[in-house]
Protein backbone atom coordinates (compact mmCIF):
# COMPACT_ATOMS: atom_id res chain seq x y z
CA UNK A 1 0.00 0.00 0.00
CA UNK A 2 1.00 3.71 -0.64
CA UNK A 3 0.32 6.46 1.50
CA UNK A 4 -3.27 7.67 0.19
CA UNK A 5 -3.88 3.91 0.50
CA UNK A 6 -2.81 3.71 3.80
CA UNK A 7 -4.64 6.89 4.62
CA UNK A 8 -7.62 5.66 3.39
CA UNK A 9 -7.24 2.43 5.20
CA UNK A 10 -6.62 4.29 8.19
CA UNK A 11 -9.77 6.36 8.02
CA UNK A 12 -11.67 3.07 7.23
CA UNK A 13 -10.37 1.16 10.17
CA UNK A 14 -11.48 4.20 12.23
CA UNK A 15 -15.15 4.33 10.97
CA UNK A 16 -15.42 0.80 11.42
CA UNK A 17 -14.22 0.47 15.21
CA UNK A 18 -16.78 -0.45 17.31
CA UNK A 19 -15.43 1.62 20.44
CA UNK A 20 -14.76 5.16 18.29
CA UNK A 21 -18.16 4.14 16.27
CA UNK A 22 -20.17 3.46 19.93
CA UNK A 23 -21.52 7.13 19.42
CA UNK A 24 -22.37 9.32 16.32
CA UNK A 25 -19.69 11.56 15.83
CA UNK A 26 -19.59 14.29 12.86
CA UNK A 27 -15.46 14.64 13.27
CA UNK A 28 -12.76 12.73 14.56
CA UNK A 29 -9.30 13.20 15.19
CA UNK A 30 -6.57 10.26 15.69
CA UNK A 31 -2.80 11.35 17.27
CA UNK A 32 -0.23 8.25 16.73
CA UNK A 33 2.62 9.47 19.16
CA UNK A 34 6.47 8.14 18.92
CA UNK A 35 8.90 8.31 21.86
CA UNK A 36 11.88 5.78 21.95
CA UNK A 37 10.57 2.39 21.98
CA UNK A 38 7.03 3.76 23.17
CA UNK A 39 4.20 5.06 21.14
CA UNK A 40 0.98 6.28 21.97
CA UNK A 41 -2.49 6.64 20.44
CA UNK A 42 -5.29 8.73 21.16
CA UNK A 43 -8.08 9.29 19.43
CA UNK A 44 -11.02 12.25 19.96
CA UNK A 45 -14.89 12.17 18.55
CA UNK A 46 -16.96 15.42 17.52
CA UNK A 47 -20.20 15.93 17.20
CA UNK A 48 -22.23 19.15 16.47
CA UNK A 49 -19.79 21.33 17.93
CA UNK A 50 -19.47 20.01 21.21
CA UNK A 51 -15.89 19.74 22.97
CA UNK A 52 -14.06 16.61 21.69
CA UNK A 53 -14.13 13.83 24.04
CA UNK A 54 -11.58 11.20 24.24
CA UNK A 55 -12.51 8.23 22.59
CA UNK A 56 -9.45 5.92 21.44
CA UNK A 57 -10.27 3.13 18.75
CA UNK A 58 -9.87 -0.14 20.20
CA UNK A 59 -8.77 -2.15 16.82
CA UNK A 60 -4.87 -3.11 17.14
CA UNK A 61 -4.72 -3.37 12.98
CA UNK A 62 -4.81 0.60 13.09
CA UNK A 63 -1.60 0.58 14.62
CA UNK A 64 -0.16 -1.93 12.24
CA UNK A 65 -0.82 0.45 9.22
CA UNK A 66 0.26 3.62 10.87
CA UNK A 67 3.59 1.66 11.46
CA UNK A 68 3.12 0.68 7.71
CA UNK A 69 2.84 4.34 6.96
CA UNK A 70 5.47 5.73 8.72
CA UNK A 71 8.04 3.42 6.77
CA UNK A 72 6.08 4.48 3.45
CA UNK A 73 6.45 8.23 3.93
CA UNK A 74 10.27 7.81 5.55
CA UNK A 75 12.45 9.83 3.61
CA UNK A 76 15.92 8.62 3.20
CA UNK A 77 18.41 10.66 5.56
CA UNK A 78 15.71 11.95 7.16
CA UNK A 79 14.11 11.00 11.02
CA UNK A 80 11.02 9.72 11.03
CA UNK A 81 7.63 12.09 11.94
CA UNK A 82 6.84 11.59 15.62
CA UNK A 83 3.52 12.60 15.49
CA UNK A 84 0.80 11.76 12.61
CA UNK A 85 -2.84 13.80 13.03
CA UNK A 86 -5.67 11.82 11.27
CA UNK A 87 -8.32 14.18 10.77
CA UNK A 88 -12.10 13.23 9.35
CA UNK A 89 -14.93 15.50 8.65
CA UNK A 90 -17.40 13.02 8.32
CA UNK A 91 -20.08 15.45 6.48
CA UNK A 92 -17.69 16.57 3.84
CA UNK A 93 -16.04 12.79 3.46
CA UNK A 94 -12.40 14.83 4.07
CA UNK A 95 -9.72 12.81 5.61
CA UNK A 96 -6.56 14.76 6.19
CA UNK A 97 -3.27 14.07 7.57
CA UNK A 98 -0.36 15.78 8.91
CA UNK A 99 2.83 14.90 10.31
CA UNK A 100 5.29 16.38 12.99
CA UNK A 101 9.18 16.24 12.72
CA UNK A 102 10.47 18.79 15.34
CA UNK A 103 8.00 19.36 18.47
CA UNK A 104 6.19 16.39 19.39
CA UNK A 105 5.73 17.53 22.56
CA UNK A 106 3.05 19.76 21.17
CA UNK A 107 0.85 16.48 20.69
CA UNK A 108 1.49 15.26 23.79
CA UNK A 109 -1.79 13.42 25.09
CA UNK A 110 -1.87 13.52 29.26
CA UNK A 111 -5.62 14.65 31.52
CA UNK A 112 -4.07 18.23 31.67
CA UNK A 113 -3.61 18.69 28.22
CA UNK A 114 -6.03 16.64 26.41
CA UNK A 115 -9.22 19.35 25.85
CA UNK A 116 -6.28 21.82 24.65
CA UNK A 117 -5.22 19.12 22.25
CA UNK A 118 -8.66 18.01 21.01
CA UNK A 119 -9.11 21.73 19.97
CA UNK A 120 -6.53 21.85 17.89
CA UNK A 121 -6.87 18.74 16.30
CA UNK A 122 -10.57 19.31 15.50
CA UNK A 123 -11.54 18.30 11.89
CA UNK A 124 -12.27 21.92 9.83
CA UNK B 1 18.17 1.16 -0.93
CA UNK B 2 14.76 0.21 -1.44
CA UNK B 3 12.39 3.05 -1.87
CA UNK B 4 9.05 1.65 0.03
CA UNK B 5 6.68 4.17 -2.24
CA UNK B 6 8.18 2.47 -5.20
CA UNK B 7 6.81 -1.21 -4.69
CA UNK B 8 3.97 -2.30 -6.92
CA UNK B 9 1.72 -5.63 -6.40
CA UNK B 10 3.40 -6.50 -9.68
CA UNK B 11 6.80 -6.84 -7.86
CA UNK B 12 7.44 -10.21 -8.01
CA UNK B 13 9.54 -11.78 -4.41
CA UNK B 14 13.28 -12.41 -5.19
CA UNK B 15 15.50 -13.50 -2.43
CA UNK B 16 18.69 -11.04 -2.01
CA UNK B 17 21.96 -11.55 -3.85
CA UNK B 18 23.85 -14.36 -1.30
CA UNK B 19 20.86 -14.58 0.79
CA UNK B 20 20.22 -18.65 1.39
CA UNK B 21 17.13 -20.76 0.19
CA UNK B 22 14.66 -22.48 2.63
CA UNK B 23 15.08 -25.70 2.85
CA UNK B 24 12.09 -28.02 1.19
CA UNK B 25 11.03 -24.78 -0.37
CA UNK B 26 9.56 -25.42 -4.09
CA UNK B 27 9.44 -21.56 -4.88
CA UNK B 28 13.39 -21.58 -4.25
CA UNK B 29 12.90 -17.92 -2.86
CA UNK B 30 11.83 -18.38 0.29
CA UNK B 31 14.51 -16.98 3.01
CA UNK B 32 15.34 -19.06 6.27
CA UNK B 33 13.69 -17.47 9.65
CA UNK B 34 17.22 -15.25 10.37
CA UNK B 35 17.40 -14.09 6.86
CA UNK B 36 13.98 -12.52 7.11
CA UNK B 37 14.48 -11.03 10.26
CA UNK B 38 17.56 -9.43 9.17
CA UNK B 39 15.66 -8.03 6.03
CA UNK B 40 14.28 -5.01 6.61
CA UNK B 41 10.34 -4.72 7.40
CA UNK B 42 9.05 -3.16 3.72
CA UNK B 43 11.44 -6.02 1.99
CA UNK B 44 9.67 -8.81 4.08
CA UNK B 45 6.73 -7.18 3.47
CA UNK B 46 7.21 -7.04 -0.57
CA UNK B 47 7.87 -11.09 0.11
CA UNK B 48 5.00 -11.79 1.52
CA UNK B 49 2.62 -9.51 -0.43
CA UNK B 50 4.31 -11.90 -3.40
CA UNK B 51 3.59 -15.33 -1.59
CA UNK B 52 -0.18 -14.11 -0.72
CA UNK B 53 -0.45 -13.11 -4.70
CA UNK B 54 -0.04 -16.32 -6.06
CA UNK B 55 0.15 -19.93 -3.32
CA UNK B 56 -2.20 -21.60 -1.39
CA UNK B 57 -3.59 -21.43 1.99
CA UNK B 58 -1.46 -24.63 3.36
CA UNK B 59 2.04 -23.12 1.76
CA UNK B 60 0.85 -19.81 3.26
CA UNK B 61 0.63 -21.01 6.88
CA UNK B 62 3.50 -22.73 6.78
CA UNK B 63 5.38 -19.65 5.76
CA UNK B 64 3.83 -17.91 8.71
CA UNK B 65 5.93 -19.16 11.45
CA UNK B 66 8.68 -17.17 9.24
CA UNK B 67 6.66 -13.91 8.75
CA UNK B 68 4.43 -13.78 11.30
CA UNK B 69 2.20 -10.64 11.51
CA UNK B 70 3.62 -9.48 8.41
CA UNK B 71 2.18 -12.78 6.03
CA UNK B 72 -1.46 -12.50 7.94
CA UNK B 73 -1.68 -8.35 6.67
CA UNK B 74 -0.76 -9.96 2.99
CA UNK B 75 -2.96 -12.45 2.59
CA UNK B 76 -5.11 -10.51 4.00
CA UNK B 77 -4.32 -7.56 1.46
CA UNK B 78 -3.86 -9.29 -1.62
CA UNK B 79 -5.12 -13.16 -1.20
CA UNK B 80 -8.60 -14.32 -2.76
CA UNK B 81 -11.52 -15.05 -0.88
CA UNK B 82 -11.11 -18.81 -0.51
CA UNK B 83 -7.62 -18.36 0.44
CA UNK B 84 -8.11 -15.97 2.84
CA UNK B 85 -11.02 -18.08 4.37
CA UNK B 86 -9.08 -20.71 4.30
CA UNK B 87 -5.70 -19.44 5.90
CA UNK B 88 -7.66 -17.51 8.76
CA UNK B 89 -9.47 -20.65 9.67
CA UNK B 90 -5.72 -22.83 9.90
CA UNK B 91 -4.88 -19.97 12.04
CA UNK B 92 -7.50 -19.88 14.17
CA UNK B 93 -6.93 -23.62 14.44
CA UNK B 94 -3.55 -23.01 16.25
CA UNK B 95 -4.80 -21.08 18.63
CA UNK B 96 -7.16 -21.52 22.17
CA UNK B 97 -8.33 -19.32 24.75
CA UNK B 98 -7.86 -20.00 28.94
CA UNK B 99 -10.34 -18.06 30.74
CA UNK B 100 -9.63 -17.09 34.61
CA UNK B 101 -11.56 -15.92 37.19
CA UNK B 102 -9.47 -15.01 40.58
CA UNK B 103 -11.50 -13.74 43.83
CA UNK B 104 -10.42 -11.42 46.31
CA UNK B 105 -11.36 -13.43 49.18
CA UNK B 106 -11.78 -10.11 51.66
CA UNK B 107 -14.10 -7.77 49.42
CA UNK B 108 -15.86 -10.67 46.85
CA UNK B 109 -14.27 -8.62 43.98
CA UNK B 110 -13.70 -10.60 40.76
CA UNK B 111 -10.81 -10.22 38.22
CA UNK B 112 -11.46 -11.87 35.21
CA UNK B 113 -8.54 -13.00 32.41
CA UNK B 114 -8.76 -14.82 29.17
CA UNK B 115 -5.82 -15.60 27.10
CA UNK B 116 -4.93 -16.59 23.78
CA UNK B 117 -2.24 -19.40 23.31
CA UNK B 118 -0.77 -20.30 20.26
CA UNK B 119 0.31 -24.34 19.98
CA UNK B 120 3.22 -24.36 22.43
CA UNK B 121 1.30 -22.39 25.12
CA UNK B 122 2.45 -18.87 24.30
CA UNK B 123 0.51 -15.75 25.08
CA UNK B 124 -0.14 -13.74 22.01
CA UNK B 125 -3.36 -12.35 23.35
CA UNK B 126 -4.87 -11.45 26.74
CA UNK B 127 -7.51 -9.44 27.76
CA UNK B 128 -9.07 -8.70 31.79
CA UNK B 129 -11.28 -7.02 33.54
CA UNK B 130 -9.41 -6.03 36.77
CA UNK B 131 -11.20 -4.97 40.19
CA UNK B 132 -8.63 -5.57 42.94
CA UNK B 133 -5.65 -5.76 43.66
CA UNK B 134 -4.05 -8.78 45.90
CA UNK B 135 -1.16 -7.87 48.35
CA UNK B 136 1.77 -9.13 49.89
CA UNK B 137 0.90 -12.45 47.84
CA UNK B 138 3.34 -15.23 48.17
CA UNK B 139 4.26 -16.88 44.97
CA UNK B 140 3.91 -20.76 44.03
CA UNK B 141 7.51 -22.52 43.66
CA UNK B 142 5.84 -23.67 40.06
CA UNK B 143 5.16 -20.04 39.19
CA UNK B 144 8.06 -19.01 40.04
CA UNK B 145 10.14 -21.84 38.04
CA UNK B 146 8.00 -21.07 34.77
CA UNK B 147 8.99 -17.43 34.96
CA UNK B 148 12.28 -19.36 35.03
CA UNK B 149 10.98 -21.30 32.20
CA UNK B 150 10.01 -18.12 30.26
CA UNK B 151 13.02 -15.88 30.73
CA UNK B 152 14.81 -19.01 28.89
CA UNK B 153 12.85 -18.42 25.74
CA UNK B 154 14.05 -15.16 25.58
CA UNK B 155 17.48 -12.97 25.40
CA UNK B 156 20.21 -12.23 28.10
CA UNK B 157 18.84 -8.93 30.39
CA UNK B 158 15.31 -10.92 29.65
CA UNK B 159 12.72 -11.72 33.21
CA UNK B 160 9.69 -14.10 33.36
CA UNK B 161 7.30 -11.05 32.86
CA UNK B 162 3.73 -11.12 33.56
CA UNK B 163 1.07 -10.21 30.89
CA UNK B 164 -1.06 -9.17 33.76
CA UNK B 165 0.79 -8.40 37.16
CA UNK B 166 1.15 -11.09 39.96
CA UNK B 167 -0.94 -8.79 41.77
CA UNK B 168 -4.29 -8.71 40.05
CA UNK B 169 -4.60 -12.37 38.97
CA UNK B 170 -1.95 -14.46 41.00
CA UNK B 171 -0.59 -17.60 39.79
CA UNK B 172 -1.50 -18.41 36.48
CA UNK B 173 1.58 -20.08 34.80
CA UNK B 174 2.72 -19.53 31.22
CA UNK B 175 0.01 -18.49 29.65
CA UNK B 176 0.49 -15.05 31.98
CA UNK B 177 4.05 -15.00 31.27
CA UNK B 178 6.09 -14.17 28.15
CA UNK B 179 10.32 -13.56 28.09
CA UNK B 180 10.33 -9.69 28.68
CA UNK B 181 13.54 -7.27 28.77
CA UNK B 182 14.07 -6.98 32.52
CA UNK B 183 14.52 -3.32 33.05
CA UNK B 184 11.22 -2.76 30.49
CA UNK B 185 9.41 -5.05 33.06
CA UNK B 186 10.47 -3.07 36.55
CA UNK B 187 10.51 0.19 34.76
CA UNK B 188 7.49 1.58 32.17
CA UNK B 189 5.65 -1.75 32.22
CA UNK B 190 5.27 -1.88 36.39
CA UNK B 191 5.06 2.16 36.31
CA UNK B 192 1.47 1.15 34.07
CA UNK B 193 0.94 -1.39 36.56
CA UNK B 194 1.14 0.88 39.33
CA UNK B 195 -1.48 3.11 37.58
CA UNK B 196 -4.03 0.48 37.05
CA UNK B 197 -3.97 -0.85 40.78
CA UNK B 198 -4.53 3.11 41.62
CA UNK B 199 -7.56 2.90 39.43
CA UNK B 200 -8.85 0.40 41.25
CA UNK B 201 -8.49 2.18 44.40
CA UNK B 202 -10.48 4.70 43.62
CA UNK B 203 -13.07 2.16 42.94
CA UNK B 204 -12.55 2.08 39.36
CA UNK B 205 -12.57 -0.89 36.82
CA UNK B 206 -9.76 -1.38 34.34
CA UNK B 207 -10.55 -3.01 31.19
CA UNK B 208 -7.22 -4.50 29.10
CA UNK B 209 -6.37 -5.56 26.21
CA UNK B 210 -2.61 -6.79 25.66
CA UNK B 211 -1.33 -8.22 22.31
CA UNK B 212 2.16 -9.97 21.72
CA UNK B 213 3.93 -9.49 18.65
CA UNK B 214 4.78 -11.10 16.24
CA UNK B 215 3.16 -14.35 16.69
CA UNK B 216 4.92 -17.60 16.32
CA UNK B 217 8.11 -15.57 18.23
CA UNK B 218 9.33 -17.11 21.41
CA UNK B 219 9.89 -14.15 22.22
CA UNK B 220 7.48 -10.93 21.74
CA UNK B 221 9.11 -7.58 20.10
CA UNK B 222 6.60 -5.30 20.45
CA UNK B 223 3.67 -5.55 23.60
CA UNK B 224 0.62 -3.68 22.48
CA UNK B 225 -1.63 -2.53 25.22
CA UNK B 226 -5.31 -0.66 25.41
CA UNK B 227 -6.81 0.03 28.68
CA UNK B 228 -9.95 1.89 29.69
CA UNK B 229 -11.02 3.05 33.63
CA UNK B 230 -14.39 2.23 33.78
CA UNK B 231 -17.00 3.86 36.73
CA UNK B 232 -18.84 0.67 37.85
CA UNK B 233 -21.28 2.33 39.14
CA UNK B 234 -22.41 3.52 35.67
CA UNK B 235 -20.73 1.78 33.12
CA UNK B 236 -19.49 4.99 31.96
CA UNK B 237 -15.57 5.68 30.89
CA UNK B 238 -13.49 7.42 32.50
CA UNK B 239 -10.24 7.36 30.61
CA UNK B 240 -8.78 5.47 27.51
CA UNK B 241 -5.23 5.23 26.30
CA UNK B 242 -3.65 2.93 23.95
CA UNK B 243 0.22 2.47 24.29
CA UNK B 244 2.65 -0.26 22.75
CA UNK B 245 6.38 -1.06 23.75
CA UNK B 246 9.10 -2.27 22.63
CA UNK B 247 10.25 -5.33 24.61
CA UNK B 248 13.55 -3.60 25.97
CA UNK B 249 15.35 -1.09 27.96
CA UNK B 250 15.70 2.27 28.04
CA UNK B 251 11.30 3.48 28.22
CA UNK B 252 9.75 5.08 30.26
CA UNK B 253 5.61 5.70 30.63
CA UNK B 254 4.30 8.90 31.89
CA UNK B 255 0.71 7.53 33.86
CA UNK B 256 -1.92 9.32 35.37
CA UNK B 257 -1.23 10.50 38.68
CA UNK B 258 -3.81 10.63 41.97
CA UNK B 259 -4.59 14.35 41.45
CA UNK B 260 -5.12 13.63 37.69
CA UNK B 261 -7.38 10.54 38.37
CA UNK B 262 -9.91 12.58 40.92
CA UNK B 263 -10.27 15.31 38.08
CA UNK B 264 -11.28 12.71 35.64
CA UNK B 265 -13.71 11.29 38.11
CA UNK B 266 -14.72 14.27 39.27
CA UNK B 267 -15.25 15.83 35.76
CA UNK B 268 -18.03 13.51 34.58
CA UNK B 269 -20.20 14.53 37.73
Amino acid sequence: MNRDELLGEIARLIVVDPKAGERPWDGYALIAWYGEGISRLNGFRYDKGQPGEALTPSGAEIENRLEQLRLATHVAGKAPWRVCIVRINREAAEVAIDFEYEDPGRWYVTPDSAADIAERVRPC
Amino acid sequence: MTDPLSFRSADVPTAPAGAPPFAGDDAATVLSPAALNALPLAEREILANGYAERLGAAELHALRGAFGDSMDRAVNERSGPAVREDYAGRVAAETREIEAQVINPDGGEINEARWTVDEQGRPVHAEATLRTVFSELERSDAETQAQRDAADRGIDGDQGGHVFGHRFVTDQGLKNLFPQNGNFNMGAYKTLENEWAAWIDQGMDVRIAIDLGPRGADRPDRVRISYEVIDPADGSRVYDQRVSFDNRAGQSYDRVDSEQMDELIAARA
